[in-house]
């Protein structure tokens, strides 16, 4: 009797570490795969974690959330119009990739959302003529600074202010620290991480595109990213 | 005879002055100048150019003026780990018989609250001033990016 019970727990676990052995060897090879033709992005998807629950205010003034991120692939960046250098140029280089997916692949569908660090200065409607200029299919997202915290925090971003005092001196306040009173008067900028993120029609983040952004070779990865879907 | 001798040794110390002044502003030089278009509503524009040094020592750039915006500071772009930093300067470098590029991503000027966002093909007259006395009046274009075939912008020296 016990030998039958011992045959079939090791029958039992044989299997069941034949399945996961098998299911590793196949999950690991389409990443295997994924990440050694990757030219530029990174993958990040994760189906254990996902992206929790948020609510932001897009430049309509309609309400955005995850069921936004839904049913299409978003290509998602996280700007200020304050800014001098970076976000422009990260802007006009994801204009120049949605104008590549239109021309090469204008059956992938996908939404372009800017959401703003600086929801203080950057409200629906100024966010709207602001990102529109570089792109008409360009989607503000503006929202309670909680909101846009928690939502940069859930995509791995990073920011902080920077202010300089009377002798000219630096000085910086992370995300959590609340803004001086006159701040808006003396001008602040915000220093912050650059990267282009991917979300699948899952509304799940899938890949992020660090700065440089190469359009021609971030379409390839992406092409390649929603394939292997 | 005093007067006359009085007179030229003035005369000598001007043309001096003058050709010093001028010698001065003849070590830099400007090219490729910019100004990157923006928004309508942007609260502030980018400028680029090129800046040649061709002195033995090295200049600053220390203030620029152009009329039209609030405020006109320098500052540069550091990728410090992955964040992105604008810093601001209190001047800009340019290395002896060197050169220092301002180019999107890394030194830049930073015209903050303009009257009015000049629109792409406008120019922007900008006066630079350096550490060692000299300036520079700049014609920058606005564009959407550098060209990089020829160069539109035009340089000149002033005394003033």
């Amino acid at each position: 009797m016990r030998k039958d019970i011992l045959i079939l727990i090791l029958i039992i676990t044989v299997s069941v570490l034949g399945f996961v052995a098998l299911y590793f060897t196949l999950f690991d090879k389409d990443y295997q795969y994924l990440y050694k033709n990757l030219k530029v992005s990174h993958l990040i998807y994760n189906p254990d974690k996902k992206l929790p629950h948020f609510s932001l205010i897009d430049h309509n003034n309609n309400k955005f959330d995850n069921e936004n991120l839904k049913d299409e692939w978003t290509i998602l960046t996280f700007i200020y119009t304050h800014c001098p250098d970076v976000c422009p140029t990260e802007l006009m280089n994801v204009s120049i990739l949605n104008s590549r997916i239109k021309k090469s692949n204008p059956s992938l569908m996908t939404n372009f959302v800017a959401i703003t660090f600086d929801p203080m200065r950057d409200t629906p409607e100024i966010l709207k003529d602001y990102v529109t200029y570089f792109d008409k299919d360009f989607l503000g997202v503006s929202g309670d600074q909680n909101q846009i915290d928690q939502i940069v925090k859930d995509f791995g971003a990073y920011y902080e202010r920077a202010m300089y005092d009377e002798n000219g001196e630096v000085i910086i306040l992370s995300s959590d620290e609340p803004l001086p009173a006159n701040a808006i008067e003396n001008g602040y900028s915000i220093n912050h991480t650059a990267w282009v993120y991917l979300v699948n029609p899952d509304g799940q983040i899938h890949a992020g595109f660090p700065a440089p952004h190469k359009p021609n070779d971030m379409l390839i990865d992406i092409e390649l990213l929603v394939e292997n879907y | 005879m005093k007067y006359i001798m009085i007179t030229k040794n003035i005369a000598i110390f001007v043309l001096f002055f003058i050709t010093n002044a001028v010698l001065a502003g003849n070590h830099i030089s400007v090219t490729e100048s910019w100004i990157r278009t923006a928004p309508p509503n942007a609260p502030m524009l980018g400028g680029f150019m090129n800046i040649h040094n061709s002195s033995d020592k090295e200049i600053k750039l220390m203030t620029v003026n152009a009329t039209g915006f609030k405020r006109i500071e320098l500052h540069r772009t550091i990728n410090s780990d992955g964040t992105m930093k604008m810093m601001r300067q209190n001047y800009i470098p340019i290395p002896a018989h060197g050169l220092t590029k301002l180019e999107p991503g890394s030194w830049h000027i930073m015209f903050i609250g303009p009257d009015i966002v000049p629109k792409s093909g406008d120019m922007v007259m900008i006066n630079l001033a350096f550490d060692d006395g000299s300036k520079q009046i700049v014609h920058a274009f606005v564009r959407k990016s550098k060209m990089m075939s020829h160069d539109h912008s035009s340089t000149q020296m002033s005394n003033d």
